[in-house]
């Protein structure tokens, strides 16, 4: 610890020494030096009184603030799990809505011609491409993307195709 | 010059409340409130916040602990808790568009610390800080946050540099620019 402070020094740690936030031996040797300097001992009372006028602080209800707190993260992993599981039910959701229109599709394009321009088998085929990917590694856009794209998709022919035309 | 790490004092016993309560420990939760939240209340009340002031300080504590995973360890728990408590306020100003109420600690609500039973000696004391809390409001409202972060507080220049932003060497010109302010004003 230094002690071989300058005059600008000395009364720049003054607010500290009044305030008590100067390590044990910086403030001993500090206050020491002000025992021996009538100038500092005064800016020193002064910095003191001016902290006592201002040490008021307006009532907190500490009981108030706590329970506005949110819960720490290691006391809620249920509401983690509770994300989760309902992040790996709406995967299976789409899956199996997924599977159903794929396999619709499939179906009906094995066991029909399929007539030009039907897009219902095209739409089952890419989305049983998509199935593919595996599901949970999408993101929830993605998710969101697919879940849109399966609800646009018919999933069937909107007409009976004309066999043996 | 080099500044004081006076942070250093309260920083390893915050450290700790923290970790306790990152690990689930709610009652180190109500300890950092009983340690910070007296100085977090006089600071926005420094700052001119008298209405909602309560509220203030308990959106301070719900941001901090809400985003404790964010804080660093970088500036003191203690100066953070200030730099939120200084955004809240200027938020609070930016969207309620409204004049501010200027506090004054002596008024009801405060919590006196100061005590005796000596009637005379109290009132004296009394009429003394009147005329020291007179001095520090005819400080500028910047001078009036620096210096009052300084001697009330204790922080060192970086600490005040942070909450207000600033810089250290700014910071130590307007505290001593205060404090030959606050001289001039009680010498007249």
């Amino acid at each position: 610890m230094r002690e071989d402070w300058d005059e600008g020094e000395l009364r720049d740690r003054l607010p500290l020494l009044a305030a008590g936030t100067l390590p044990t031996d910086e403030a001993a040797a500090l206050r020491a030096r002000v025992a021996t300097d009538a100038d500092l001992a005064d800016e020193l009372a002064l910095l003191g009184a001016l902290r006592s006028a201002h040490l008021a602080a307006p009532a907190v209800d500490v009981a108030r603030i706590v329970a506005a707190l949110p819960a720490p993260v290691a006391a809620r992993p249920s509401r983690v799990r509770a994300g989760e599981g309902a992040r790996l039910l709406r995967v299976a959701r789409i899956a199996a809505a997924a599977a159903v229109v794929a396999v619709g599709g499939l179906a009906t394009w094995m066991g029909t011609t399929r007539p030009a321009g039907a897009p219902s088998a095209m739409q089952a085929a890419s989305a049983e491409l998509r199935l593919g990917i595996p599901l949970d590694g999408l993101s929830d856009d993605q998710l969101d993307a697919l879940a849109a794209e399966i609800r646009d998709l018919d999933g069937l022919p909107s007409e009976e195709p004309e066999v043996g035309a | 010059m080099p500044d004081a790490p006076t942070a250093a004092l309260d920083e390893p016993e915050d450290r700790a409340l923290v970790a306790r309560w990152q690990a689930g420990d709610e009652r180190a939760a109500t300890r950092l409130v009983e340690r910070h939240a007296p100085s977090v209340a006089r600071f926005v009340a420094s700052l001119g916040e008298r209405d909602g002031g309560a509220e203030l300080v308990q959106d301070t504590f719900v941001r901090a602990f809400g985003s404790l995973d964010t804080w660093r360890g970088e500036a003191s728990f203690r100066s953070w808790l200030f730099t939120i408590a200084r955004r809240l306020v200027l938020d609070r100003r930016r969207s309620a568009s409204r004049s501010r109420l200027v506090a004054s600690l002596d008024e009801e609500g405060a919590t006196e610390v100061a005590g005796g039973d000596d009637v005379l000696g109290g009132v004296i004391a009394a009429e003394s800080a009147v005329r020291l809390r007179e001095a520090v409001a005819t400080l500028t409202p910047t001078q009036r946050e620096v210096f009052l972060l300084r001697v009330v507080e204790g922080m060192s220049y970086r600490e005040i540099a942070g909450v207000a932003a600033t810089t250290e060497g700014a910071a130590r010109v307007h505290y001593h620019n205060a404090l030959r302010t606050v001289r001039d004003y009680l010498d007249a």
